[in-house]
């Protein structure tokens, strides 16, 4: 069964950042301070990718793109969101640019441009808010996604020439 | 024969000890991180013995000039890791088996391992897995035999976030066969009193990532009942249920 978002605990609209690893958000170090730089560090690049998920379909397509840069594809994938106000109470500017292999993912990615410093702000905030980070897992929700995501024929499942549904008038 | 025997046979060939000689000295050199006290590799043999099969002539790995195009020549002086981890994520997986063709030292799978960690490149933890993945398996065996027993004195010469990279690329190898995947998953965990959360975690995530390889899910079963069970960490015992539960979960 397709997970819904609901189901993550996510009320949309919000970003979606692919994180390392779920125990990169929990790192075991005894120093507070510390662990907070820890999980900066291993959550936000310079220039991070996040994707704007606004209903499940934008998930599904998210998670589609975000597969096809890995082999094997139906892996764990291990996430965080977060809302435009955290972005903007932290002063983190966002950049549209068209990327991910799933044609429908494309709309939805953007760059945030993320210092140290402003990761460190930001991955406070999400910490003091108790934001977890969330796991797609192998079998109980990658694989059932990219199996939907073949079916509409996404360009990130298969590059064949056919139309993905997503091409098609009043896709949702 | 035993599966750390079978390992090292499958290292033995000449050549991979001066690699390793040089790469191990220049991480003594500039790693703030080692917990041995030496600065150079000869001072650190003296003090800790490198395992032999790290050093002895029959551990090194000859590969023949294998390629067949030149397209990467150009790059070959220049950096063509560099060149690999400044492409988009989406760029690197269309070009990452080129690449891995060009990887023959341990001492580029170290490098892979630091580029892995870098926050100015854009999404590296995931480049570098998937480029080791696609990198010959005989360059990564060693690495992992430094997780096994008796070199545990040899562990912290990988951080734990490289450690995490490690395991998870030799899960994701398409260069290893599944039965050393799961020999060199499993000899990790006779060294288990020596691992953090995070090294445990990726363990835990290589079993999930080969289990269908396997296709035998008592092979996974009692590691994972291991963490459940015996782990001093409620996180890891919650982490290897979860991954437990989606493992044996029949999907709809």
């Amino acid at each position: 069964m397709l997970p819904t978002l609901e189901s993550f605990g996510i009320s949309p609209p919000v970003y979606i950042r692919k994180i390392r690893s779920k125990s990169s958000w929990n790192p075991d170090e005894s120093d507070p301070k510390e662990a907070l730089i820890k999980i900066a560090e291993a959550s936000f690049d310079e220039v991070s990718s996040i994707w704007l998920v606004n209903s499940e379909q934008n998930f599904y397509s998210v998670i589609a793109s975000l597969s096809s840069r890995r082999n094997p594809r139906d892996q764990n994938i291990d996430f965080i969101w977060l809302t435009e106000n955290e972005l903007d109470s932290v002063g983190i500017p966002k950049y549209q640019t068209m990327e991910g292999e799933c044609l429908f993912s494309q709309n939805l990615h953007y760059n945030i441009e993320v210092t140290k410093d402003l990761a460190i702000q930001l991955c406070n905030i999400l910490k003091q808010k108790n934001r977890q980070s969330l796991r797609c897992k192998k079998k109980q929700h990658t694989q059932v996604i990219l199996a939907y995501q073949e079916k509409i024929g996404c360009k990130a499942i298969s590059n064949n020439q056919e139309l993905c549904e997503c091409e098609l008038p009043n896709f949702v | 024969m035993s599966n750390d025997l079978l390992l090292r046979e499958e290292i033995s060939s000449p050549q991979i000890s001066q690699e390793l000689e040089r790469t191990t000295n220049r991480i003594t050199k500039s790693s703030s991180r080692l917990h041995y006290n030496a600065r150079t590799f000869q001072e650190y043999r003296k003090v800790s013995k490198i395992p032999e099969f790290l050093l002895s002539e029959q551990l090194s790995i000859h590969i023949n000039s294998k390629r067949d195009f030149t397209f990467f020549d150009n790059f070959r002086q220049e950096n063509v890791l560099e060149w690999y981890f400044e492409k988009s994520p989406d760029e690197r997986i269309k070009v990452c088996q080129d690449v891995a063709d060009y990887i023959e030292t341990v001492e580029e799978i170290f490098e892979i391992l630091q580029w892995g960690n870098k926050t100015n490149i854009r999404d590296g933890y995931d480049g570098a897995i998937t480029l080791l993945a696609e990198c010959d398996g005989r360059l990564l065996i060693p690495l992992m035999l430094l997780g096994h027993p008796p070199y545990n004195q040899h562990i912290n010469l990988l951080s734990t976030e490289q450690w995490e990279i490690l395991i998870k690329s030799v899960a994701c190898s398409h260069k290893i066969t599944i039965i050393k995947k799961y020999s060199l998953i499993l000899g990790l965990m006779n060294n288990y009193q020596f691992w953090r959360r995070l090294v445990k975690s990726a363990i835990i995530d290589a079993l999930w990532i080969i289990e269908d390889e396997l296709d035998d899910i008592e092979l996974i079963r009692p590691i994972l009942e291991r963490f459940i069970f015996q782990d001093a960490d409620l996180y890891i015992r919650k982490y290897a249920r979860e991954a437990l539960d989606d493992i044996v979960s029949i999907i709809n």
